[in-house]
């Protein structure tokens, strides 16, 4: 006989079943008692370790996702992030005074037009003078373009483009950077919705965020609620969008 | 390796863990698992139903009484509270034979009964003479066997439970399956009693 058979028979002819076992459930009755007894109540909270318990699974991971959230909340977290362009134009400038009014027009022209340029938001701007040993005078327009998201080369081209006699102009730009700290919550909805408000009125904000939403390349329905409170504004952005294979 | 048994020890060496912190849910668990292997060890050596019952609640009163005392490295939770069953047996023979002092002298009861009373039910004419060879075998083979497939305990955790070296447990329950084809093998070639051998006689 082979030793796999062998072994299969000898399970069979060991293997029979326990006859009517009525004490187990009164043993059982009697050993909880004791343990209650020898493990008191205070210890028994460590059954929210036992994986096998359904109530102990839910809390755990309910415990668990409730500390994720708080700390999502109050964890805080630095994100770079692009703000603008940091922009220099230097300008030589002829020594006449009547010139030097054209120039400073010519400064305010430029300065106007870098500020209705799609995208930004604030123009800062100082201008400096420098003087070389032969009298010729270089204004540095120094410019602090805000806005997310703007092309220095587009840019650059669109001020050449618009003030021809700028094309011996030194035009540069640099990516204005800055760190912001934000808890991880505000970070996820500002990277998940981007979206900002500012305005009075519910319907002004409703408004708002509808077009930003389709600024976001949302095209499905969406229902904004904004309701004043006492001192608070509560909004409830409902967002239903259809993804097709 | 034994996937289910490996699963089974770490199983109740969790619950064990747990039931000593306090987790009741843990040790009726555990209670659960043990309590038909308990009873039924008992119960095949014991005769008395009654006494039978006595012992196996004191072997979970014990199990309860010592339950900080478990050493994971020194076997299962299976294989300490079988042990724990087996001294309880030798303690309740002890009582009910007390000149009876050494456990050789026992080592009839500790083998079982269970292969007798079932091996006349069993129709399968393998199967009886494997229960035939087998009642003829040592009593301390005997309860080693039993151990093994009616407990389903490995060798080393049998060896555990009576005391043994694992070697030698090994050992003598290797040399006791050899024997044991051989005979059955021979019986089937009718070839057994005609020469006039002595089939399972002591294996050591």
């Amino acid at each position: 006989m082979r030793g796999d058979r062998l072994n299969r028979n000898l399970d069979r002819l060991y293997r029979q079943p326990v006859g009517d076992l009525q004490q187990r459930q009164a043993l059982e009755e009697e050993l909880l008692h004791r343990y209650r007894q020898t493990h008191p109540r205070h210890r028994r909270w460590l059954m929210l370790l036992n994986p096998w318990n359904k109530t102990a699974r839910f809390a755990v991971v309910g415990l668990a996702l409730m500390l994720l959230a708080v700390g999502a909340c109050t964890t805080e977290t630095s994100t770079q992030i692009q703000a603008g362009q940091q922009g220099h134009i230097a300008l030589k400038m002829s020594g006449s005074s009547a010139d030097k009014s054209l120039e400073f027009e010519a400064q305010e022209q430029i300065t106007d037009f870098i500020s209705s340029q799609p995208g930004v938001e604030e123009l800062n701007v100082s201008v400096r003078e420098f003087i070389d040993d032969a009298g010729t005078v270089t204004a540095d327009i120094s410019l602090m373009i805000w806005g997310e998201n703007l092309d220095a080369e587009a840019l650059s081209a669109a001020i050449q483009a618009e003030f021809p006699h700028l094309d011996a102009a030194d035009i540069s730009f640099e990516p204005l950077s800055t760190t912001i700290t934000e808890s991880l919550f505000d970070r996820f909805g500002r990277q998940v919705f981007n979206i900002e408000t500012e305005g009075s009125s519910a319907e002004e904000i409703r408004t708002q965020i509808l077009q930003q939403l389709a600024a976001e390349g949302f095209t499905g329905d969406a229902q904004v609620e904004v309701i004043n409170g006492d001192g608070t504004q509560e909004i409830k952005i409902m967002l239903e969008e259809t993804i097709e294979d | 390796m034994d996937l289910r048994k490996d699963m089974r020890d770490k199983r109740q060496r969790l619950w064990l863990s747990l039931a000593r912190r306090g987790n009741e849910d843990a040790f009726r668990r555990l209670y659960g698992e043990l309590f038909r292997p308990v009873a039924a060890y008992v119960h095949g050596r014991v005769n008395n139903p009654q006494d039978a019952e006595d012992v196996t609640a004191q072997v979970f009163r014990n199990f309860l009484r010592h339950l900080d005392r478990y050493d994971s490295d020194k076997g299962s939770v299976m294989t300490w509270t079988l042990t724990m069953a087996r001294n309880a047996v030798i303690d309740q023979l002890r009582r009910a034979r007390p000149q009876a002092v050494d456990v050789d002298d026992l080592a009839e009861q500790l083998a079982g009964s269970h292969i007798g009373p079932l091996n006349r039910l069993v129709r399968d004419e393998e199967l009886q003479a494997i229960g035939r060879h087998l009642a003829r075998q040592p009593a301390d083979i005997r309860e080693m066997f039993a151990l093994r497939f009616e407990q389903g305990l490995r060798v080393r955790e049998v060896a555990e439970v009576m005391g043994l070296s694992p070697d030698a447990a090994k050992q003598r329950f290797a040399r006791t399956i050899r024997k044991l084809q051989l005979q059955l093998r021979d019986e089937d070639k009718g070839i057994g009693q005609s020469k006039g051998e002595s089939p399972c006689a002591a294996t050591d």
